[in-house]
């Protein structure tokens, strides 16, 4: 693929693959600045010789490089506590961003759902944040997972019955505290 | 077990949820030059410190190797010991020289470090020139009369005395 052309693509995805970054770890906003940014780097150094090989998707296929620089990361993140790689959460270009203007219960409702979906099995959240939030279809998470579709498919479904049972629990909580107020 | 309308309806509440954290996060996420930008300086830069490191770390381990190598190699070799008899004295010793003729001589003395080594293999044995120190024993009067072929109406001379 030409340079220009790659480029282009990375352009195109840049939101999404942010969000994507942003769930491979665990929320934190300048760690996944950081994996996307060597992401895109590992990329663009390959680009004559990229492994990108038209088998799946263009998207697929760099969600499972991000998935995998987020992976490297966190095994960095343990060198770097041990002091043998320098701080970088300083140089990050925009660590704590806010959106312009929310509501406080749409941005606690929103805070309460990430706190949910950290308690899930890294898959599992995996998973279902490729099927719900990137809206890609099993085969398409399976790829970026580097997992069979048959795992994929277990993982789904299992998350989506822990989400489930936690969401049912919340709004159980809620109706209470509504009948006593 | 749900019913599915509750399952479809529990799906799209997740759903729903979803798309609000992806409309969250796409406003706080950092535009792509800026992304760009950023990176390169700050990769670098921690890469080239790890590599120092595990340079250092291979030179120290490369420089130990080495001198516990030299040290094996400048150890003597074993010095020549006499062979003990039954009765314990010694009967005949070993020596590996240059061609000279066995029976006797005195283990040479050993110098230190890599002069030893030197003498050590100055006094490596070449097998051409290796001797038996029961050389002797193997000689007899007869020896002239093994080692000829005798012709009609000459007559070889035994010594009846041992030489």
């Amino acid at each position: 693929m030409h340079p220009d052309e790659l480029r282009a693509q990375l352009e195109a995805l840049h939101r999404e693959s942010f969000g994507w970054a942003l769930a491979c770890s665990d929320g934190d906003a300048a760690r996944a600045e950081s994996v996307l940014q060597r992401s895109y780097l590992k990329v663009l150094e390959s680009a004559g010789t990229s492994s990108f090989q038209a088998r799946s998707s263009f998207k697929t296929w760099f969600f499972g490089v991000v998935r995998n620089t987020a992976a490297e990361e966190r095994r960095r993140w343990i060198w770097r506590k041990l002091r043998l790689l320098p701080q970088e959460s300083a140089d990050a270009v925009a660590s704590e961003r806010k959106p312009a203007e929310q509501s406080l219960a749409e941005s606690e409702l929103r805070e309460h759902f990430r706190r949910m979906l950290g308690e899930l099995p890294r898959r599992q959240r995996e998973v279902l944040h490729l099927v719900f939030y990137q809206e890609l279809t099993l085969e398409e998470a399976a790829v970026a997972m580097a997992v069979g579709i048959g795992s994929a498919r277990t993982h789904y479904e299992r998350g989506k019955k822990k989400l489930r049972a936690m969401l049912e629990k919340e709004q159980v909580v809620a109706e209470t505290r509504r009948a006593r107020a | 077990m749900l019913r599915p309308d509750e399952h479809e309806r529990s799906e799209a509440d997740i759903r729903s949820l979803y798309q609000t954290l992806r409309q969250a996060d796409a406003e706080r996420a950092p535009s792509f030059a800026q992304s760009l930008r950023a990176l390169p300086h700050r990769n670098r830069l921690g890469y080239l410190r790890a590599v120092t490191v595990a340079a250092v770390a291979a030179v120290i381990l490369v420089v130990a190797g080495v001198n516990a190598l030299r040290q094996r190699g400048g150890e003597s070799p074993v010095p020549a010991r006499p062979l003990v008899t039954a009765g314990g004295s010694p009967a005949a010793t070993l020596v590996f020289g240059t061609g000279e003729s066995s029976g006797g001589g005195t283990p040479h003395a050993q110098p230190a470090g890599r002069r030893r080594s030197k003498a050590a293999a100055k006094a490596v044995p070449s097998i051409s020139t290796w001797k038996s120190p029961t050389e002797a024993l193997l000689k007899s009067p007869a020896d002239g009369l093994m080692t000829s072929v005798p012709s009609i109406g000459y007559t070889v001379s035994v010594p009846t005395t041992t030489q």
